[in-house]
């Protein structure tokens, strides 16, 4: 029984992680209609500024904000130079090769300033393990978990309650009719990309006193990622959170019970099977004429 | 008939010439290594060991009557079609006499089917047993198979340490394979149970999961099988996190200087064991230690040593057979004379193995390992 509550726990830990980098990517694809194979290059770019930062003496509570400003700033400069002019109003498989290509260079732009070698973050977390009626949980874990649901919880608000907010669910339905309305598309669409990568950021940040920042973090995390989001339903943030906890909770038994090597497979598995069912995902909504 | 001897004379000294020419073209050696990818710090050190091997062959001046050696690179990423497409290059583009590939064992069987009787193949790191055993007469590896470094060590975590259970936890790949049929080969004469094995894909990053399956068994002994530097730091972490077992251990030749730093001293009193280790040392290898942290800027590490043997070894084999494109007359050369390294002296074997003649059992201990035993190979 202890081992069944452990993994239920361990899957909605797991699950919550997931969130906060596909919550970026459904953002960026609902709003941009951008596939963004460069999420997880500022996943790790998240974590990378966290160490620099951090070997200024800066506690971890200081640096996680300011290194989410920076891949922040990261981001508004990709999307002035390379996302603005090579993809918005482009065919969707334009910003695979892109984004992908982007990717690269920034992994290999890590190597060549930081080197390959696996760094650490260090966290006032992370070396603190709660125990419970036998269940363990990190407290780097619980404070992810705890980062996750406030950081959703403020954009769901902002979306419904905020001008700019509804200005962004305007632009990702119709920007040309967004336009006409006299919403300024181009800073919308900025914004969009800039919310999308810094919360891939914060989840670098928030995940590498766990996994240590190194070039390919990202990678795993970044396919992931894209499971939930097709799984919740692409543009839902909702959706992203909803599927983020069924992946994090069907990996966690998965692996628990059945078998480890498995496991990258059952995320497309759970996914062919609701795109079978829901072909708009989850909490996805069906393709609208946005002309 | 004059002219005739004139003529024989022109071509005499042309070939002479020639000769002097040809004998300044560099010797060519292809390094394919990772220096990208999960396993980029091997392809660092690697790189940083073979660069200070040619430097100092060449300074010494050269082989093969003064010709120099020149490493052209090529990165295999830490996977297998990207070390395939790292050796077609060497060989059909490069030209290279000679390539020097292997710090992981599915990459490396995969470029060793390329380079079977095509060149003549190094491997300096990769350990699977499988390489050698495909009977490639060009193919010598320099550090211990994975069985040969298994033996001691399983037997020492057997005999030595004793534990009533084991669980096993490894990445999912040929090494690791090898690794868990070599124990439970052993287990099979003794009455440690082993309680559970769990293999992960190499994308896993959250060992969470399995490392709650692992604890829900209870074993005295965590066995963790990972060539990975970046993933072994990630799992040591988490296994912490997860509350530790009373016994830790990770595979033989995989603890590393950046793994034990990324860990942030959770592998603090894991045991491994190695053909390599800087505490302790002393005579020949306490000299090596000391040029190569001077030489390569940092802390010298098994994938050092391995890679500064191989162009050293294939270097003097090159020399001694008096070619560089004979490979037949090097592989001879290799298999029939003994070499002279900083850990001593090393024969290859008929498959082209060479075997360490020390084996160090350590532990980890702050940013390094200490040294806890020293097992004699036989």
């Amino acid at each position: 029984m202890e081992l069944l509550f452990q993994t239920v726990m361990n899957g909605l830990v797991l699950g919550s992680g997931y969130a906060l980098v596909a919550v970026g990517l459904t953002l960026i694809f609902g709003t941009l209609h951008i596939v963004n194979f460069a999420h997880g290059a500022f996943f790790a770019l998240g974590a990378y500024v966290s160490v620099q930062l951090q070997s200024f003496g800066l506690p971890y509570l200081v640096v996680l904000p300011l290194a989410v400003v920076v891949v922040a700033i990261i981001g508004v400069l990709i999307e002035v130079l390379v996302v603005r002019t090579a993809l918005y109003d482009r065919p969707e498989h334009g910003s695979i090769i892109v984004t992908f290509a982007l990717s690269q260079a920034v992994v290999a732009g890590l190597v060549l300033l930081v080197g390959p070698d696996p760094l650490p973050v260090r966290s006032m977390f992370s070396q603190i393990s709660l125990s419970a009626f036998g269940l363990f949980l990190s407290a780097q874990r619980l404070f992810i978990v705890v980062i996750t649901l406030l950081v959703l919880g403020i954009f769901g608000w902002w979306l419904k309650r905020s001008v700019r907010g509804q200005q962004l669910l305007a632009v990702s339905q119709n920007p040309r009719g967004a336009y006409y309305s006299g919403i300024n598309v181009p800073m919308i669409r900025m914004l969009s990309f800039l919310l999308g990568v810094s919360a891939a950021g914060l989840a670098g940040g928030l995940l590498a006193p766990i996994i240590s920042a190194s070039p390919t973090m990202g990678d795993a995390y970044v396919i992931v990622a894209f499971t939930v989001v097709i799984l919740g339903g692409l543009g839902s943030i909702s959706g992203a959170l909803v599927g983020a906890l069924i992946i994090g909770l069907a990996n966690a038994f998965f692996e628990t019970y059945v078998s480890v090597s498995w496991t990258p497979a059952l995320g497309w598995i759970l996914v062919i099977f609701v795109l079978l069912l829901r072909p708009e995902g989850l909490m996805g909504q069906k393709d609208l004429n946005r002309h | 008939m004059k002219k005739r001897l004139i003529a024989s004379l022109v071509v005499g000294v042309s070939m002479l010439g020639m000769g002097s020419v040809m004998a300044q073209e560099p010797v060519k050696i292809g390094l394919v290594i990772p220096l990208t990818g999960a396993t980029a710090v091997y392809g660092k050190d690697g790189k940083a060991a073979a660069d200070w091997a040619a430097r100092e062959i060449n300074e010494a001046g050269g082989i093969l009557g003064g010709r120099q050696l020149e490493l052209i690179y090529e990165d295999e990423k830490g996977t297998p079609q990207d070390g395939v497409a790292g050796v077609q290059k060497m060989i059909n583009q490069a030209h290279v006499d000679a390539i020097i590939a292997g710090m992981n064992s599915s990459v490396t069987l995969a470029e060793s089917a390329i380079t079977k009787n095509k060149v003549l193949h190094i491997n300096p790191g990769a350990q699977a047993d499988a390489i050698t055993n495909q009977g490639s007469p060009w193919l010598f590896q320099i550090n211990n198979t994975s069985s040969t470094n298994a033996n001691v060590f399983h037997d020492y975590l057997i005999h030595g340490m004793k534990p009533k259970t084991i669980a096993y936890m490894g990445e999912n790949t040929e090494f690791s394979k090898a690794l868990l049929e070599n124990l439970q080969g052993k287990l099979k004469d003794s009455d440690i149970e082993m309680v559970e094995v769990a293999t992960y894909d190499v994308h896993t990053t959250d060992f969470t999961s399995i490392l709650s399956r692992l604890k829900a068994a209870a074993p005295e002994m965590l066995y963790v099988v990972d060539a990975a530097p970046a993933r072994t730091a990630q799992i040591w972490k988490q296994v912490r996190q997860m509350g530790g077992f009373p016994m830790e251990v990770q595979s033989a030749g995989t603890v590393f200087g950046p793994s034990i730093t990324a860990s942030e001293g959770a592998m603090e009193g894991v045991i491994s064991g190695d053909i390599f280790i800087t505490d302790g040392s002393e005579g020949e290898m306490l000299d090596f230690i000391e040029k190569a942290r001077k030489e390569t800027g940092g802390e010298p590490n098994k994938v050092t040593m391995v890679v500064y043997e191989a162009v050293h070894i294939l270097a003097e084999a090159m020399d001694k057979a008096g070619t560089s494109t004979d490979y037949q007359k090097i592989s001879d050369t290799m298999r029939s004379e003994t070499w002279s390294t900083p850990r001593g002296n090393l024969r290859f074997d008929e498959k082209g193995r060479a075997i360490a003649p020390y084996f160090y059992i350590q532990e980890v201990k702050g940013d390094g390992v200490t040294l806890r035993e020293v097992f004699e190979v036989q």
